[in-house]
């Protein structure tokens, strides 16, 4: 790909790229996400060699089915799921059994809050336009049961880490339609 | 074919060439950026742009034995981009949005290396440099996501190495 193709296919990966909540039922290649998150990991402006930031993958159908029971777990610490727990834990496993793959993305606090939130930010933003020219969608979840203890120890953060986010990744099988957005030239000063 | 080259290829760039650097070069690429993900399209970013006179001036507002990075940056690079997220009391709405901004920040990086426009991105706890705060007219209701160097460059920097993901990357 010449430069001038590069730069056309980036601005269009950029301005097409939607969240994508519901997937195609089709399996996701573990390799081939890790092999998108080193690049990914390349592509940011980061000197640090040891990085305060990994990552815990789940793509497979038992990560995945444990990951449910910890989610469950985080809800009812959170007092969410009183009444009829059976069902309500049979759609929290059928809705998780959907999403082909969840990386959840754990940065280390080493007094630079900011800076390891950017880096993270930055390298899923890489990671979510080298998905996108596959054919595969990703959307940020940030929801609270996150941060819940029991989800934690669950999935082996430790007490220094913090979940930034976990996104959720597979195939598209419908794009949404786009909402215009506010020109940069509206939210730009010149000094 | 795909654009794993070019990220695989991006990297910091902190000394730059005296070609100057359009309004509308930067135009253009932020026009692309702000099509970056954020939570119910409050399209949380600001930019601050500084070149010329009042990018020394800048400049000159920063203790330089405090923050020395961000000076070599603000007097190396010809142009200057302060982009800013705002705060906001809900601390689930305060994150997402920093983290959004900082999804623009990358797209501007790499839209920038697309063509061949070096960028160094500084961030750290400005909120000591009042005079720069000021002068840039950052809000106390904002923060600043990143002080963004660019500029054409002559010789391509080396390229550090970049961490493993091996002990980095755990897989169910």
């Amino acid at each position: 790909m010449s430069a001038t193709q590069q730069k056309s296919a980036l601005s269009q990966l950029i301005r097409k790229r939607r969240s994508i909540r519901s997937f195609a039922k089709r399996d996701l290649s573990p390799e081939l996400i890790v092999e998108l998150l080193q690049a990914a990991e390349a592509s940011v402006l980061s000197t640090d060699q040891e990085p305060s930031h990994r990552f815990l993958l789940l793509a497979s159908p038992d990560g995945k089915a444990k990951a449910a029971s910890i989610v469950m777990d985080a809800y009812s610490e959170q007092g969410l799921y009183k009444w009829l727990p059976n069902k309500l834990n049979q759609l929290m496993a059928d809705r998780i059994a959907q999403i082909p793959a969840f990386l959840i993305a754990i940065a280390k606090d080493r007094g630079e809050k900011e800076r390891e939130r950017a880096t993270v930010s930055a390298v899923l933003q890489s990671l979510t336009l080298l998905a996108w020219e596959r054919g595969i969608g990703a959307v940020w979840n940030t929801e609270s049961f996150m941060h819940k203890p029991s989800f934690k120890l669950g999935v082996g953060v430790q007490e220094d880490e913090r979940i930034v986010t976990i996104l959720y990744l597979g195939y598209c099988e419908k794009v949404p339609k786009t909402k215009p957005r506010t020109p940069a030239e509206k939210k730009l000063t010149y000094l | 074919m795909s654009i794993l080259s070019l990220f695989r290829e991006a990297r910091e760039v902190r000394r730059f060439s005296d070609r100057p650097v359009s309004r509308e070069v930067i135009l253009s690429i932020l026009e692309d950026a702000v099509w970056a993900p954020n939570h119910k399209l409050r399209e949380p970013w600001r930019f601050i742009y500084a070149e010329g006179a009042a990018k020394i001036k800048l400049t000159d507002s920063v203790d330089a034995s405090k923050h020395p990075r961000l000076v070599d940056t603000l007097t190396q690079a010809p142009v200057v981009l302060i982009v800013t997220s705002p705060v906001n009391p809900d601390e689930r709405i305060d994150s997402d949005d920093f983290g959004a901004v900082c999804c623009l920040i990358q797209n501007i990086q790499l839209l920038g290396w697309a063509q061949g426009l070096g960028m160094a991105w500084e961030l750290a706890d400005y909120s000591a440099c009042e005079e720069l705060l000021a002068l840039s007219g950052v809000r106390s209701d904002e923060r600043i996501a990143g002080i963004l160097g660019l500029g054409f460059f002559d010789s391509l920097p080396e390229k550090p190495a970049v961490a493993g993901l091996d002990d980095r990357l755990e897989i169910w």
